[in-house]
């Protein structure tokens, strides 16, 4: 009876422990000091999935049609603000970390857009420049891509002689850097 | 007796968990022959290319891919890059097309395709074979083509890796070209492998792959995978480094030398955007999402011997 109970213990005991290694997800960490949240990898994968198809289809059918409505180029820059990529869906989406992943190249294909729907219509300069800010500003996106609206966001303006003066300066440092790297748009 | 049960049981469990991750893994697609790509049927005989004699491309390489790689080659002639800033990341002075040209000559020869099967086409050709007193690259060189994760090939140097895989075990292989084979006595052989994926990741959506920045995405790769035929030593083949920050934390994707192939893609890639003439803000813009994503991938990089290894 006793090896019985001894036994049975250590069955549970086995199952408790894969449990245990098994269930929890790989913890996702960016350097030492940043211990992100556990997440569900396959939720996050899917999501962002789902981001990535409706950004595409909104991508293709402006570059399709070079000129937007302002209604439609209302909706761009709402599902272009819902598609910039977090550092967590360009991490998951990585799968060939070797080259770029498609996520940053479409993201890049959207900021491109914007600018060019600016081009077009005198309308959306202000919309688009504050897009651009949104983007550059904000933290929750990956550093690449805050590094191309930035890029974008200081030769635009300029360009289109906003009263608004963007400078490099006014971002983080690592951003401008690599904003920097990026040649100036023309 | 009750024991021997519970040993069983759990030895029996463990087994199982270990056929699931082998299942999970995924087994080879070349391993019951080349696998049914839709591209591979439209196959003709390798020849040389047209616009780059001197690179000959493998039976493997489908029609379609290969016309495309043919223009991608041909915007060479279309491009004047009158500013030479960065032309030392490649070792050249300026970048004349005829510059360009010899770089990727130099470092280009071969071109198969993705049914191309390293298992029956690379061979021992020597065994105990002396590849010097030089050391061996200890790290992963992420373009080792790995059959079992068919998703990461887009384009690898081939033959750099089957050169630091043939030092590694001390053995002197050969690969298979057209019926011919090649000994892989340094990675400046020049065998590179293409995949669809590589016409797929390298694109502007929506666009056309033959556009105009689609070439231009696609031929910094080219030079990209021209410098892993390059470096000597525990440099050989300019590997990779893993990534301690960022995106690709603990991935091999990250670049320490300032002339390496992350580099010299990069070189490239900053002077493409001037190069797009008629392209779209959509079009530049994904360029530069680009340069932006290889440059995060620069840590520390430090100047490092380009001398390929010598042909034994
Ligand atoms: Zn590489």
């Amino acid at each position: 009876m006793k090896s019985f109970l001894a036994s049975f213990f250590f069955i549970v005991l086995f199952f408790f422990c894969l449990l245990f290694f098994t269930a929890k997800p790989v913890s996702h960490v960016q350097g030492n000091e940043d211990e992100r949240p556990l997440q569900n990898p396959i939720a996050v994968q899917k999501q962002a999935e789902a981001i990535q198809k409706q950004s595409l289809s909104v991508v293709k059918s402006a570059i399709r049609q070079p000129k937007l409505s302002n209604v439609a180029f209302q909706t761009y820059l709402k599902t272009a603000v819902k598609s910039l990529p977090t550092f967590d869906q360009v991490r998951d989406a990585a799968k060939n970390s070797h080259d770029t992943p498609e996520i940053i190249l479409n993201a890049g294909a959207l900021i491109g857009g914007v600018a060019d729907q600016m081009k077009n219509d005198a309308n959306n300069i202000q919309p688009g420049l504050n897009f651009f800010k949104f983007c550059a500003q904000n933290e929750s996106i990956v550093e690449s891509i805050r590094a191309v609206c930035l890029r974008t966001l200081v030769d635009i303006s300029s360009k289109y002689r906003n009263n608004v003066r963007v400078t490099f300066a006014d971002y983080p440092d690592d951003i401008q850097r690599m904003a920097r790297h990026i040649p100036r748009l023309r | 007796m009750l024991k021997l049960a519970v040993i069983s049981l759990i030895t029996l469990f463990i087994s199982a968990c270990g056929i699931k991750n082998a299942a999970d893994a995924g087994t080879s697609p070349y391993g019951n022959g080349v696998p049914s790509d839709p591209l591979a049927s439209a196959t003709m005989k390798g020849t040389p290319s047209t616009v780059l004699p001197g690179i000959t491309y493998d039976v493997t390489v489908p029609n379609d891919q290969r016309a495309l790689i043919e223009a991608d080659f041909d915007t060479l002639n279309s491009l004047n890059i009158t500013d030479s800033s960065d032309a030392e990341v490649l070792g050249i002075n300026d970048f004349r097309t005829a510059t360009l040209k010899r770089w990727l000559l130099d470092r280009t020869k071969y071109i198969v395709g993705e049914s191309y099967n390293s298992k029956v086409l690379v061979r021992v050709a020597q065994s105990n074979y002396d590849y010097g007193s030089v050391g061996i690259a200890d790290q992963v060189n992420e373009d080792d083509y790995d059959p079992n994760v068919r998703i990461v090939t887009l384009m690898s140097n081939l033959g750099a890796a089957k050169y630091l895989n043939g030092k590694d075990s001390s053995q002197l292989l050969s690969m298979g070209v057209n019926g011919g084979y090649i000994s892989v006595t340094t990675p400046r052989i020049g065998l590179e492998q293409l995949a669809e994926g590589h016409f797929t990741a390298n694109r502007v959506p929506g666009t056309e792959l033959g556009s105009l920045t689609n070439r231009l995405l696609r031929l910094a790769v080219y030079f990209h995978e021209g410098r892993h035929t390059d470096g000597n030593s525990d440099n050989t083949a300019m590997p990779h480094k893993v990534c301690t920050s960022g995106t690709y934390y603990k991935k091999a994707a990250c670049e320490g030398n300032s002339n390496g192939p992350y580099a010299v893609e990069l070189a490239l890639l900053k002077k493409f955007p001037n190069q797009c003439r008629g392209c779209t803000y959509s079009e530049i813009s994904t360029i530069n999402a680009k340069i932006a994503d290889k440059q995060s991938r620069m840590i520390n990089p430090r100047y490092s011997d380009p001398t390929p290894v010598r042909n034994l």
